[in-house]
């Protein structure tokens, strides 16, 4: 492409697609240099929190649930945390163990599903996971295995993989027996060898150079690596009760997306973009690790600070190795709870609930009152928070590849993005690239 | 709509009947209303499967299966209602349909997808019922309520044609 003087070049992609939503890219540059990268997310606003404003508490897991079809999990426990919150219960025990149990098969359907279907075949050079299991039928098989373990523990648990229908306030309506989950074990077990594989896998990975000062926010646990509970911590020292999120994270809606933008306000009143997700959860929880993952990780290079978003294909197998052996050490440990879940009260009050979808912090907040009725609703899923840091990262990664042609520009527009595993949306594919040149 | 059967029941079928579709999008879910009057099918060698709006456990269903029937609807072009009967081998989908959503695994990726791991039962019919109307409601239009008996007593037929060639 040319970089003739005062020449503009304008870059829109109008649709991107593998998506749910709706949305596309535009970059503006001018001379060989980035002026502007805008993500347009215009998928319709779905107004789940103004849907669940007068329904009963006890509805917010199963309609939020509704929100995504790949992290409903995520979605039911950061509603659930929230309302128990608000009652003053805190499920623990055989109880708690079983939900985290349920969201380790998530992480792993989600995580499955995005290195091998989606991600893989960028790095290896393919269109998508069908040319790529040409050459790799091996390797698209043992994701086939993999995530389908992810979805028969998210079966098994929560009653169906696609929007589980076993979750309530308190705990389940149903738990699985003992034996149900010893006899999954042996499927996990299974499991760990191809999750050892796939990081094996993704060491033969060429991934591109990108270096980025990040300010990782991610849930924080004394003792466990975080899926679904924690303090919200950050790279820059950030420390707080969930109950304080919205002192120092803040949404704004922008002309160019649907989708609310989340900022960080920092302790000097300064906003700042921050990343949530796989990363993130590494750079900051790297210690909560199993041995297993972290051995992987350092074979693979990964020690934190890991700063490169294109790692985060590796970072995310880590953590499927993760869940699987937490998995694990959570059906060895079982001991069958008294009951399926705990009683709970409604109270007039506030309730917050933050747990780790798999692309990061979902935070969920309600106001009911005395009877359990819902009367605020707010939730702030993953993708709005990294919105802002992949069109940063476009700002920062494009240019390299303007002379390179529309083809190639495309094909690493679309490999950054897809770094994020966004969720408007799930991965991208531009089914239209225009390019205006003044 | 549930699936009646799960995929960890110990059978061990030849022939899968699969209906596909969305119950809250008019037309779209003929497939999963055939499928459903189908049940009574089932056996040691017929697994029957209603796929509402996920049709991500394709592969694993008919992974060493000999045939597969799917039901599906197909967007409104001549006349709804009208029945289409495919063989799924026979032709490719072209890349541009190709692409994956995080949320789902679709019917022509599943079955590209199967064709490259050599996973395709030997037989992949797909009974394609042309809709009019896609709307946000869970009934079916005039035209397509008209046929479903039809495609009922027509995979029925097939079916049992299947099994005796099998001699099961």
């Amino acid at each position: 492409m040319s970089e003739a003087k005062n020449q503009t070049k304008t870059i829109k992609v109008n649709y991107l697609a593998r998506v749910e939503g709706e949305g596309g890219l535009f970059i503006k540059a001018q001379n060989g240099k980035v002026k502007d990268v805008q993500l347009r997310i215009f998928e319709p606003p779905r107004f789940f929190e103004g849907l669940l404003v007068d329904r009963a508490f006890t509805e917010a897991p199963d309609i939020t649930a509704r929100i995504c079809g790949i992290c409903p999990v995520a979605y039911q426990m950061s509603a659930c945390q929230a309302m128990e919150n608000a009652c003053g219960i805190t499920v623990d025990g055989p109880l708690r163990d079983l939900r985290r149990l349920l969201y380790c098969g998530e992480w792993i359907k989600s995580h499955v599903l995005h290195i091998y279907m989606l991600h893989a075949p960028d790095f290896l050079g393919y269109e998508g996971v069908v040319q790529m299991a040409k050459d790799f039928p091996q390797e698209v098989e043992r994701g086939l295995r993999l995530k389908k373990v992810g979805n028969d523990l998210m079966s098994l648990v929560g009653g169906r993989d696609i929007h589980p229908i076993n979750v309530c306030l308190g705990g389940f309506y149903k738990t699985p027996t003992f034996r149900e989950l010893l006899e999954f074990a042996d499927k996990l077990k299974q499991a760990h060898e191809d999750a050892i594989k796939t990081l094996e896998w993704l060491s033969t990975f060429r991934y591109p150079q990108l270096e980025r000062g990040y300010l990782f926010v991610s849930l924080c646990h004394p003792h466990e690596y975080p899926i679904d509970r924690g303090k919200v911590i950050s790279s820059a020292g950030l420390n707080i009760d969930v109950s304080q999120f919205e002192n120092f994270f803040f949404e704004k809606h922008l002309p160019h997306s649907t989708a609310l933008h989340a900022t960080h306000i920092d302790a000097d009143k300064k906003e700042r973009d921050y990343l949530v997700g796989p990363m993130a959860r590494f750079n900051l929880n790297f210690n909560c690790l199993t041995p297993t993952a972290k051995y992987y990780a350092e074979q693979l290079g990964l020690t934190p600070p890991c700063t490169n978003p294109f790692k985060s294909i590796a970072i995310r197998a880590i953590e499927v190795l993760y869940a699987i052996e937490e998995a694990l050490r959570l059906i060895d440990s079982y001991h069958a709870p008294f009951s399926s879940k705990m009683p709970i009260t409604p109270k007039a009050n506030n309730g917050y609930g933050c747990t780790e979808a798999p692309r990061g912090i979902l935070y969920h907040r309600y106001e009911i009152d005395e009877q359990g009725i819902i009367k605020v609703a707010k939730i702030v899923p993953p993708t709005s928070q990294n919105q802002k840091i992949i069109e940063e990262d476009l700002r920062h990664f494009v240019e390299r590849y303007f002379s390179q042609g529309q083809a190639v520009l495309q094909h690493h527009c679309e490999q950054a993005i897809r770094n994020y595993d966004p969720c408007i949306s799930c991965a991208t594919h531009f089914l239209k690239l225009h390019i205006d040149e003044e | 709509m549930k699936s009646k059967l799960s995929t960890t029941d110990a059978f061990h079928p030849t022939v899968a009947i699969i209906g596909i579709g969305n119950s809250y999008r008019g037309d779209d879910s003929v497939g999963l209303v055939v499928a459903n009057k189908l049940t009574h099918l089932q056996s040691e060698h017929i697994r029957v499967e209603l796929l509402d709006r996920d049709t991500s456990p394709l592969i694993d269903i008919w992974r060493n299966l000999d045939t597969v029937i799917l039901i599906d609807a197909t967007v409104a072009i001549e006349k709804p209602g009208r029945i289409r009967r495919l063989d799924a081998l026979s032709f490719s989908f072209d890349d541009d349909f190709l692409s994956f959503s995080t949320h789902s695994l679709g019917l022509m990726q599943a079955i590209e997808l199967s064709k490259v791991l050599e996973i395709l039962p030997s037989k992949l019919i797909i009974y394609g019922i042309e809709g009019e109307n896609f709307g946000h409601t869970t009934e079916l239009s005039p035209a397509v309520i008209s046929i479903v008996e039809d495609v009922v007593a027509t995979i029925t037929a097939e079916v049992d044609s299947l099994l005796q060639k099998q001699e099961i």
